[in-house]
C-alpha cells in the first residue's frame, strides 16, 4: 500500500461521514436500531419486575384439626414455615406456610368445585384442597392432600408441578421431622435412663443415636442445592448492561460489514472514484478515509447505545483513570475493523452497491445472532456456541463486556484479549487485501 | 508549442474485446483538443487513461505538467452535501489554497448561475444544476490540463453556452483541455484540433477546417418531406445520390454540384411520390466529415 497523506484520508472522511449522517435510513440502521432494542429488551423482554416469578395458589382448606390426638402434635422443633400451631390444624398450618412464601399468592376457596372452577379458566397455576380428616390422618399416619396443576403451556404445566412437589416435599420432610421430635419426647419422657445410656462404641447416649437414626428415616439426604446462574442473567442491570455492549456488537456487525462492502463500489457507482483518482488520491487514503468515517458513525451509535443503555438501568462501568478500562475503546475498535475488514473482503463477491450493502448487512445481522453477540451463548444450541466460541469479533465483544459490566481483572481476561488482538491483525491484513484486490476491479492505477 | 499531453499507440483490452485499438494523440499548452466520436466509440476509455484511472493494454501516455483535472460523465458528488461542500472536499483534494478555492468556486457558481443553490443539497438538485456542478468541480483548480468527458451533455442552451465559454478560456495562460464530445456544435464552437475517433482508432484528425476542406462534401443539400423521411432517403439513394436522415426529420444529400443537382433530385422525389416540404443549401459540418468517412452518424 501506498503512503497516506493525512490531509486527504481526513478531507474524505469528513465528506463521506456528512454524507452518510444525512442519510435518514443510514442514521435509523446504524444508531436508532441498535438503541431501539436496548429499548425493547429493557421493557419488554427483561422488564423492571423480571426476576420474580409468582405462582397463583388456590387452596380449599376443609381440615377439621387434631381432634382428640392432640398428643400426636409436633412441638416447637419445626421449623419456621410450620411454626404456627395455635389453631391445631395441620391444614391451616400448610395455608401460612404457602402464604409466607413469597413463590406463592394465595387464595381460599370455601368449595372444591370453585376452585377447580378457577383453575379450568387458567386464573390459578395450582389448586391444593385440604381434606377434612387431614391433620388426624397426619397423626395416625399418611395424610392424603389433592394438588391440581394448570399453566397455559406444557412447559408451565411442569414448571407449576414442579414448584408445587418441591414446596409440598419440604412441607412434608418438616412434619416428619417435626413428628420425630414428639416421639422422641416421649422417649425421653418415658424411658430417661435408657436414653441417657452411653454407648461406648459412638460414645454418646442412646437417646441421641435413635434422634438421629429417626430424623435419618424421614431425611435421610440433606441435599444442597446452591444456584449458579449465568451471569447474563444474574440480575436486571447486568442483563441490560450484556445486552448494550451486545446491540454495539450487533450494529458494528452489520454496518461495519455493510459498510465494508460497499466501500468502493459506492464509490465507483456514484463516479467520485474516477474522480479521486484523477485529484490523485491513492488507494490507501480512501481506505482510510472510508474507514475513518464508518468508524467515527459507528462512535456515535456506541455513544447512543451506551446512554440508551444506561438510562434503561444497565450496569456499565468505565473509568479513564483505570488504565484497564481502556480495553473497552481498544476492543471495540477492535471489533469494528474486524467487521469492517470482512465486508472488504465480502466486496470481492459483489459487483453493484447494492449487493454489497445487502450481503454486508444481512451476513453481519445473522452472525450476530448466532455467535453470542446480541443473543447469550446459553441460548443457542451446541453448534452455535461452539461458533461462538471460534468467533473472532465476539472475542472482542466479551472482552468489552468483561470490563464494562462485570468488571472483571485484567488476568481473567489476558488470553482472551491476545487473541481478539491476533485475530483482528490477521483480518485488517486480509481485508486490505481484498481492498485492494476491489478498487483495482474499477482503478487500475490508484 | 509545448506539448503537455502524448498519447503513443493506446490499445486498450477489456478481456478479449479491444476497446482502444492504437491511438495516439497530442495536446500542446494553450489548445483546446476535442474527441469526437458516436457512443461506444472509445473515448471514455481513452479519457480514463489519460486521467490516470485505467492502464493501457499498450502504448504510452505522457502528461509533462503537474496538475490533470478530470471531469467524469458521471457526476462523482456527495449528494447529501451541499453545492459548496462538494467544491470545498475537492479543493482540499486538490491541495487548493482555501482563499483562492473559495473565490475560484464563488465565480464559477455565480457564471453557471448556481451561486444562489451553493448552500442547497446537491440531491435537491435538478439534472441540469448538478451537472454544472459537476463541471464547477473539475474547472476549480488550475490544472495544466483540464480532461473533459462530454462537460456539457444535459444542460439546457444557456447553460451550454456559458460552459463553453468558461472552457473556451481555459485555455489561456499555458492551460490546455482534452474535451470529448459527441455534440459536432460544441467541437466546431471550441476546438484547436480535433480527433475523429470510431470504434477505438482515429480515422481522421486535424482542424475543423482541415477535415471540412478533406473529408467533407463540397456542399450540402438539406431537405424536408411530408413523410417518413427514410422513405426519401430511399427514393434518393435509388437516383444514386450520396444521403442520410439527418435529425427527427431532415434528409442531407452530400453534393458537388448543387445547381445541377437540385432538379434531378426534386424529380427522383416526385417520381417516388414524395412531396417537398423545405429545401436548402447549406454549410457541410463535421458530422457530414465523419459521415463520410465512418458511413455512420455521430448520434448514432
Amino acid at each position: 500500500m501506498s503512503s497516506v497523506r493525512l490531509g486527504r484520508a481526513l478531507a474524505i472522511a469528513v465528506a463521506d461521514f456528512k454524507s452518510l449522517w444525512r442519510e435518514r435510513v443510514v442514521v435509523f440502521w446504524a444508531v436508532a436500531w441498535p438503541a431501539i432494542w436496548v429499548v425493547l429488551v429493557a421493557a419488554v423482554f427483561v422488564p423492571p419486575e423480571a426476576g420474580s416469578v409468582t405462582i397463583h395458589v388456590g387452596v380449599v382448606d376443609l381440615d377439621e384439626g387434631f381432634g382428640n390426638l392432640t398428643w400426636a402434635l409436633p412441638q416447637a422443633t419445626v421449623n419456621a414455615s410450620t411454626s404456627s400451631w395455635g389453631n391445631l390444624s395441620v391444614g391451616r398450618v400448610l395455608v401460612n406456610a404457602l402464604r409466607n412464601a413469597t413463590l406463592f399468592k394465595v387464595l381460599e376457596y370455601s368449595s372444591t368445585s370453585d376452585l377447580l372452577k378457577d383453575l379450568e379458566s387458567a386464573r390459578l397455576d395450582l389448586g391444593i384442597v385440604i381434606p377434612e380428616n387431614f391433620s388426624r390422618s397426619y397423626a395416625l399416619g399418611t395424610a392424603k392432600l389433592y394438588v391440581y396443576v394448570s399453566g397455559d403451556n406444557p412447559v408451565k404445566v411442569q414448571l407449576n408441578k414442579g414448584f408445587a412437589q418441591g414446596f409440598l416435599y419440604e412441607f412434608s420432610r418438616e412434619l416428619a421431622v417435626g413428628r420425630v421430635r414428639a416421639y422422641l419426647r416421649f422417649f425421653y419422657e418415658f424411658s430417661k435412663d435408657l436414653a441417657n445410656t452411653v454407648v461406648p462404641s459412638l460414645n454418646t447416649t442412646l437417646g441421641e443415636v435413635v434422634a438421629r437414626s429417626l430424623v435419618g428415616l424421614v431425611n435421610p439426604v440433606d441435599v444442597v442445592i446452591e444456584e449458579r446462574t449465568p451471569r447474563t442473567l444474574a440480575d436486571r442491570p447486568l442483563v441490560l448492561g450484556w445486552y448494550t455492549v451486545g446491540a454495539i456488537g450487533m450494529t458494528m456487525m452489520y454496518s461495519g460489514m455493510a459498510f465494508g462492502a460497499g466501500a468502493v463500489v459506492v464509490e465507483k457507482e456514484r463516479g467520485r472514484l474516477d474522480r479521486m483518482v484523477s485529484a490523485g488520491v491513492r488507494a490507501s487514503e480512501l481506505l482510510l478515509g472510508k474507514t475513518l468515517s464508518t468508524g467515527a458513525l459507528m462512535l456515535v451509535a456506541s455513544a447512543v447505545v451506551v446512554l440508551t443503555g444506561t438510562a434503561m438501568g444497565a450496569r456499565v462501568l468505565w473509568s479513564p483513570l483505570n488504565p484497564r478500562d481502556w480495553l473497552v475503546p481498544l476492543n471495540l475498535l477492535l471489533a469494528f475493523l474486524m467487521t469492517v475488514s470482512v465486508g472488504f473482503s465480502l466486496s470481492l463477491l459483489t459487483k453493484t452497491s447494492r449487493a454489497a450493502t445487502s450481503l454486508g448487512s444481512i451476513l453481519g445481522l445473522l452472525l450476530s445472532f448466532t455467535t453470542g453477540i446480541w443473543l447469550p451463548r446459553s441460548m443457542l444450541p451446541q453448534l452455535l456456541r461452539a461458533l461462538a466460541d471460534l468467533f473472532p469479533v465476539t472475542w472482542a465483544v466479551d472482552v468489552v463486556r468483561a470490563v464494562f459490566v462485570y468488571n472483571e481483572d485484567f488476568s481473567s481476561i489476558a488470553v482472551l484479549q491476545a487473541k481478539a488482538l491476533a485475530a483482528a491483525v490477521a483480518l485488517v491484513a486480509l481485508g486490505i487485501a481484498a481492498y485492494r484486490k476491489t478498487i483495482s476491479r474499477y482503478v487500475e492505477v490508484a | 508549442m509545448e506539448v503537455v499531453l502524448e498519447v503513443t499507440n493506446i490499445v486498450k483490452r477489456f478481456g478479449s474485446v479491444e476497446v482502444l485499438r492504437g491511438v495516439s494523440l497530442s495536446v500542446a499548452r494553450g489548445s483546446l483538443v476535442s474527441l469526437l466520436g458516436p457512443n461506444g466509440s472509445g473515448k471514455t476509455t481513452l479519457m480514463r487513461i489519460v486521467a490516470g484511472i485505467l492502464k493501457p493494454s499498450s502504448g504510452e501516455v505522457t502528461f509533462s505538467g503537474r496538475v490533470l483535472s478530470y471531469l467524469p460523465q458521471e457526476l462523482g458528488l456527495f449528494e447529501e452535501l451541499s453545492g459548496w461542500d462538494n467544491l470545498l472536499f475537492y479543493a482540499r483534494l486538490y491541495g487548493l489554497e482555501r482563499g483562492y478555492a473559495l473565490r475560484r468556486a464563488r465565480e464559477l457558481l455565480e457564471r453557471l448561475g448556481l451561486l444562489d443553490y451553493a448552500k442547497t443539497v446537491v440531491a435537491k438538485y435538478s439534472g441540469g444544476m448538478a451537472r454544472k456542478l459537476s463541471l464547477i468541480v473539475a474547472l476549480l483548480p488550475e490544472a495544466d490540463l483540464y480532461v473533459l468527458d462530454e462537460p456539457t451533455t444535459g444542460l439546457d442552451p444557456v447553460s451550454r453556452q456559458a460552459a463553453w465559454e468558461l472552457i473556451d478560456e481555459l485555455r489561456g495562460g499555458g492551460r490546455a483541455v482534452l474535451l470529448s464530445t459527441h455534440y459536432m456544435g460544441e467541437a466546431e464552437r471550441l476546438s484547436d484540433y480535433v480527433y475523429l475517433i470510431h470504434r477505438g482508432s482515429v480515422v481522421a484528425e486535424g482542424t475543423v477546417e482541415e477535415l471540412k476542406r478533406v473529408y467533407a462534401p463540397r456542399s450540402v443539400i438539406e431537405l424536408r418531406v411530408y413523410c417518413n423521411p427514410q422513405a426519401a432517403v430511399e427514393a434518393l439513394r435509388v437516383g444514386g445520390f450520396e444521403v442520410y436522415v439527418y435529425g427527427d426529420d431532415a434528409v442531407r444529400v452530400y453534393s458537388t454540384s448543387p445547381r445541377e443537382e437540385v432538379p434531378r433530385l426534386v424529380s427522383a422525389l416526385y417520381a417516388g411520390g414524395l412531396r417537398i416540404r423545405s429545401l436548402s443549401i447549406v454549410e457541410p459540418t463535421l458530422e457530414d466529415v465523419f459521415v463520410r468517412l465512418t458511413g455512420e452518424r455521430l448520434g448514432e
